[in-house]
């Protein structure tokens, strides 16, 4: 069980240190959290198809200034232990890593914010010092320490999880896991939801249809999709760009009057010839 | 269109096009063999901006020192003046990873200014710095992590969801991170390279609203898609139909509207988050309505 639990701490470790200190290049987000796990526990393809099923749920999640709503990193790190370790079914361990993840969250706040505050006064010593080789060593030693903290809870998770979760693997009735399943699948819908929001403007929002369109009734694969949209957006940049243009003209021309008005007037005209 | 662009630019011949070929030039050719070294230096430094988060008063403070020592090294040799730029650099820091490399480079700009001329306001640096963190957050959120991201991990997840191929993370990284450290760099560069009222300018022109709009364009069309693809929803009741086969509700549902269920669940948690319903709830609630369909025999 130490074993277990040493790799998931391991697997932790790397999506958390990687992600924070070589720049965001969202190792962190499951999808990429399940190839890690994956190869540390021998068992690749099952490990990317539960990260991309976590990815699903907390795609909405939005990692900023370390306030966020869940922390899938862990949750996800156990599914895949307790799935290729234990063969527990899928949708029961997406279920159960959804939980972990929020209740994760609450604990990698207090690591961000409480915990780390006790590091901040030897940030102030390295700038008083007025060597920067003082700030990388605190800078990179923090990152140790701090990863190192967001990792333990995946460690304790499997360390004093796996047992029970084996135990009651057999158990299930098939009630609970249809209940577990029917789970899974709607829970990506909060995700997407946090993400409309993010991005939601009543003006285009007509746009979310038209991509659920594409794929339910037009069965387009993602990549077209993406380049449906690309179209859309360079013809909508060339309409807006035009109809600043022409805010702009209409705004000098209120403000200017008498002597600008004979210059925009000419620029009108020719606008009109142009249109 | 054209015809009328040149006569604008006519009109203010000199001003507009000093500003104009200023603003988009992220080339470093011109630039002094030690400018682009310190350029490089705060570019792979910036990677690191918050290895260490700091706590919530310094939060990416140590990380910002970290990616401007180049710039400190260089501009003052005085260990004096650079323990003074340091120290005033110590505070709280926090402007999207990728996008934050702009205030870098205008920070670095303006220590050579303060470097060089001693009656330099340095509280104009700290303003700067503060003003910046919300606009560029604001858009650097929404085009990385609402629409790239978004976009990398629809076509990553569309390939690898079903077969758990090692392509789909590895597709999801790439489509991230080229543009990702392509804008990192050029932002560098270009906040290095304008003045400080670039910003201002955008904003003043109104590009700054019609680049979040675009990207929320793009943006909300993908995660329609998405919604399609990977929100979930299958009755299992049947209604037996006399003699034939017993019809399913589902096809029913699926003749109203393909995805009806999905896509109504969907834009109610839109609803309930507008009205600040906490995540965490809602994140519970579908857990316990996804069991209790189980249970009763519904999905």
């Amino acid at each position: 069980m130490l074993q277990l639990a040493l790799m998931a701490f391991l697997a932790s470790f790397i999506c958390y240190f990687v992600q924070w200190t070589f720049g965001q290049p969202m190792i962190d987000q499951p999808i990429c959290v399940g190839m890690v796990a994956g190869l540390i526990f021998g068992d690749v393809t099952t490990g990317i198809i539960i990260g991309a099923a976590m990815e699903a749920i907390f795609i909405g999640n939005v990692n900023v200034g370390g306030a966020t709503s869940a922390e899938p990193v862990t949750g996800t790190v156990m599914a895949i232990c307790f799935v290729t370790q234990m063969g527990m079914a899928q949708g029961a361990a997406i279920t159960l890593a959804t939980a972990v993840a929020i209740f994760a969250n609450i604990i990698y706040s207090l690591i961000f914010n409480v915990l780390m505050s006790f590091w901040s006064p030897l940030i102030d010593w390295a700038a008083h010092t007025g060597e920067t080789k003082n700030v990388f060593i605190v800078h990179f030693g923090g990152a140790l320490v701090m990863n190192a903290a967001m990792a333990i809870p995946t460690f304790l998770g499997v360390y004093f999880g796996a047992e029970p979760v084996a135990n009651l693997v057999n158990v299930i009735p098939a009630a609970v896991t249809n209940g577990f399943n029917a789970a899974a699948g709607l829970l990506p819908a909060v995700g997407m939801a946090l993400l409309v929001r993010m991005l939601w403007n009543s003006k285009i929002a007509i746009y979310f249809l038209l991509g659920f369109i594409c794929v339910s009734y037009l069965g387009l694969p993602m990549v077209g999709v993406a380049a449906l949209a690309a179209v859309i957006v360079v013809v909508e940049a060339f309409n807006q760009l035009d109809l600043l243009d022409v805010k702009k003209k209409l705004q000098a021309l209120r403000a200017g009057g008498g002597a600008v008005q004979a210059e925009t007037q000419d620029q009108i005209e020719e606008e009109d010839f142009f249109a | 269109m054209s015809a009328e662009n040149e006569n604008v630019t006519q009109q203010g011949a000199d001003t507009t096009e000093d500003a104009a070929s200023e603003k988009i030039s992220v080339s470093t050719k011109d630039l002094s063999h030690e400018d682009r070294k310190m350029l490089k230096g705060i570019f792979l430094h910036s990677f690191n901006i918050f290895a260490m988060y700091g706590g919530g008063a310094k939060a990416g403070a140590s990380g910002f020192l970290w990616a401007l020592a180049p710039a400190f090294e260089r501009f003052y040799p005085d260990k004096e003046r650079r323990t003074d730029a340091m120290v005033r650099h110590s505070s709280w820091y926090n402007i999207t990873s990728n996008v934050g490399t702009f205030c870098m480079g205008l920070v670095a700009a303006m220590e050579r200014e303060n470097s060089q001329h001693p009656d330099f306001d340095t509280q104009s640096i700290d303003a700067i710095k503060a003003s910046l963190m919300g606009p560029m957050s604001g858009i650097g959120d929404a085009i990385f992590w609402g629409v790239l991201r978004v976009i990398a991990a629809a076509v990553g997840m569309a390939l690898c969801a079903q077969t758990g191929t090692i392509l789909g993370p590895l597709v999801f990284l790439i489509i991230y991170n080229v543009p990702s450290i392509l804008c990192r760099w050029c932002l560098t560069v270009l906040g290095y390279r304008v003045g400080s009222n670039f910003i201002t300018k955008l904003e003043e022109g109104g590009l700054m609203d019609l680049i979040t709009k675009l990207a929320g364009v793009l943006g909300l069309i993908m995660i329609g898609a998405m919604t399609a693809s990977f929100v979930k929803f299958n009755c299992a009741i049947t209604i037996p139909a006399g003699s034939g086969d017993p019809v399913k509700v589902q096809t029913y549902l699926d003749t109203i509207f393909k995805g009806l269920v999905p896509i109504l669940y969907t834009l109610g948690c839109v609803k309930l988050l507008k009205k600040n319903v906490n995540v965490t709830w809602l994140i519970v609630g579908t857990m316990v309505i996804g069991l209790a369909l189980g249970f009763l025999g519904i999905c």
